[in-house]
């Protein structure tokens, strides 16, 4: 079956992730948005499939010292370490505007441990306006509970089945890059009961000052994001797509619409946009809107359509 | 300039336009750029110590952050709203504004401005953090009142007027005075040894004098002890290292002073975020040791 590209904008953009549907695969991500409301009244959310919060953890962390950011050849290293209000004032302050937001909203949580873990899901089951949460087990920044703590097939699976058994929201292990295997990750997310996996979250690396003999960074070193990880984050959705029967929501330098294209192809069931944002605050609202027509040039009825499709013609089976 | 600045500024409410390139040069004889870019009628006026992010338009590629500035001047003529920019070409952020000769993004106007005081005002600049001041120099102005204004720079080419950006003059009775630490230009020495002229010094015998400066941390907190001296109040704008300019990425962090005061609405208690909290802060706010 050839492609038969259309002009029209009617393709069908919702995307399933467990229990959830979004309306569209376009979801901001995590700490490059805010907590989801603060662009509100200047921009239609309604146009994103969701947001992911920054990550909260059980108490208010002041983050990392300066200097927080630098900009690398297409992209930029960060070093924020996971700075946010804590849990009590989420739950407070932030919760009950994100409940008034027309879109999905996703949680993103932290923790040190499987029990600081299970305890952030418990209080937020006591409240409405979410509808998932994201597992952070992968920021780099931080000394306790980062990346290379959840690194660890067994406890990410014990971690995942404990609090899978403590929600019916729609649960997303956010992964890291900096592994050897991220399908033998991905596969203990899954086996725990995650009903997706997101990656990546950034690449470590670091950028050195020769004048000063000194990193640029405030600590050695930080997460790299932007556009010059999208070929590292490509081949990594496409491993991870192929080797879980879970979703993959897929990220890495996401910056125009046919990025969003190319990760849905090579396997992402949804993408989150993120550094973009720095740059205009518009930006995954800007990709959404976009996103049916590129669909329908491209000769796909839907979203669902293209998940995958990467080496088949559009719309149609696998070719022989 | 229309806007009203006020005792307690508000929260910025900026938006994101496109705007074209007026002029975008080396100033003669001078280190540093200045652009002029027309934005639409619609961009708020910025206060004076308010800034904007700034990119080409298009971004080259490869490029990826806009780059934070202060409002330098800022004027209405028929139905736009110009802004100016001073700036140093010192990275890959400044080198693609300044090969833009057509149009940049402008995301703004963005964070506190200055306070203005009742009392006589003390503006001191180093070097391109005289931007803002102008701005504030233009806006005192405005009302007719009067101002000192010191500065400093390390020589003639890092010396930049009001004059230099096509700044009015000042209001009657203003002080004007310059420094360069080479003696090239003005009095020889720092922009802090002119507070003993006797024009200077008179001020404040008088109630309410406020320091307004930008430039180098290690200025603004020598600002803050020359206040402390002379039980004057100051609001210095700091810079940072940002990426968003809209509080979202938490990269601007400066740390707070032990002991300051900490605003119930702060989103951290540990440091101020320059792009929200300010870039226009009271110097005894800030914990200097360990600022970048």
């Amino acid at each position: 079956m050839s492609p038969t590209p259309t002009q029209t904008a009617s393709a069908d953009l919702t995307t399933r992730l467990g229990p959830l549907t979004l309306a569209n695969p376009i979801v901001a991500a995590s700490g490059t948005f805010g907590y989801g409301d603060e662009f509100a009244d200047r921009i239609d959310l309604s146009h994103l499939g969701g947001v992911v919060t920054k990550t909260v953890t059980l108490l208010p962390r002041a983050g990392n010292p300066p200097h927080r950011i630098v900009e690398t050849p297409a992209g930029m290293l960060n070093s924020i370490g996971l700075e946010n209000v804590g849990l009590a004032a989420f739950r407070t302050k932030k919760l009950p505007r994100l409940a008034q937001l027309p879109c999905a909203v996703i949680a993103s949580l932290g923790g040190e441990t499987p029990e600081e873990l299970t305890r952030l899901v418990e209080a937020l089951e006591e409240e409405s306006g979410l509808q998932g949460y994201e597992i952070n087990f992968s920021c780099p920044n931080v000394k306790a509970g980062g990346a290379r703590y959840w690194a660890n097939a067994k406890l990410l699976e014990s971690t995942c089945a404990s609090l899978k058994s403590r929600t019916r929201r729609s649960l997303w292990a956010k992964l890291s890059p900096n592994v050897t295997d991220p399908a033998e990750m991905a596969r203990a997310a899954e086996a725990g009961g995650a009903d997706a996996v997101t990656l990546v979250n950034t690449f470590v690396g670091t950028a050195v000052d020769l004048a000063t003999r000194s990193f640029k960074l405030g600590r050695p070193t930080g997460g790299l994001s932007g556009p010059a990880i999208k070929p590292l984050a490509l081949a990594q959705v496409y491993e991870v797509s192929g080797a879980v029967q879970i979703p993959v929501v897929g990220m890495g330098g996401i910056a125009s619409v046919d990025d969003v294209l190319e990760f849905l192809l090579v396997g992402a069931s949804a993408v989150q946009v993120g550094t973009a944002h720095f740059l205009t605050p518009s930006a995954g609202v800007r990709l959404a809107e976009r996103v049916a027509q590129r669909l329908s040039e491209l000769g796909f009825a839907s979203v669902h359509a293209m998940v995958g499709a990467i080496g088949r013609p559009a719309g149609g089976p696998i070719a022989e | 300039m229309s806007a009203e600045s006020t005792l307690a500024p508000p929260k910025s409410s900026w938006i994101e336009v496109e705007g074209g390139v007026v002029r975008n040069q080396l100033l003669p004889g001078k280190r540093h750029h200045y652009a002029v870019i027309e934005l639409p009628a619609s961009f708020p006026a910025p206060l004076a110590g308010q800034f904007a992010m700034l990119g080409p338009s298009p971004s080259p590629s490869g490029l990826l952050l806009k780059r934070p500035m202060s409002v330098a001047r800022a004027w209405r003529e028929a139905d736009h709203l110009y802004l100016g920019f001073l700036y140093t070409v010192v990275g890959s952020g400044t080198q693609a504004l300044a090969r833009a000769r057509e149009r940049w993004t402008v995301l703004g106007p963005l964070g506190r401005g200055f306070p203005l005081s009742q009392g006589p005002r003390i503006l001191v600049a180093g070097g391109r953090g005289v931007a803002p001041l102008v701005l504030l120099a233009e806006e005192c102005a405005r009302r007719g009142e009067a101002v000192a204004f010191l500065n400093g720079a390390r020589n003639a080419a890092e010396l930049i007027a009001p004059e230099d950006l096509g700044a009015g003059a000042f209001a009657e009775g203003s002080v004007l005075l310059e420094t360069t630490e080479d003696g090239s230009r003005g009095r020889q020495g720092r922009v802090l040894d002119a507070l003993d002229d006797p024009r200077v010094r008179a001020l404040f015998a008088k109630p309410g004098a406020m320091f307004y400066s930008c430039g180098p941390h290690g200025l603004l907190e020598a600002v803050g002890h020359a206040a402390r001296e002379r039980k004057a109040s100051t609001s210095v704008a700091l810079e940072a290292h940002m990426a968003c300019g809209t509080g979202i990425c938490r990269s601007c962090v400066i740390p707070r002073a032990p002991g300051a005061p900490v605003p119930a609405e702060a989103s951290n208690t540990s440091f101020l975020l320059a792009c929200l909290d300010g870039p226009c802060v009271p110097a005894d706010t800030v914990d200097w040791k360990n600022a970048p």
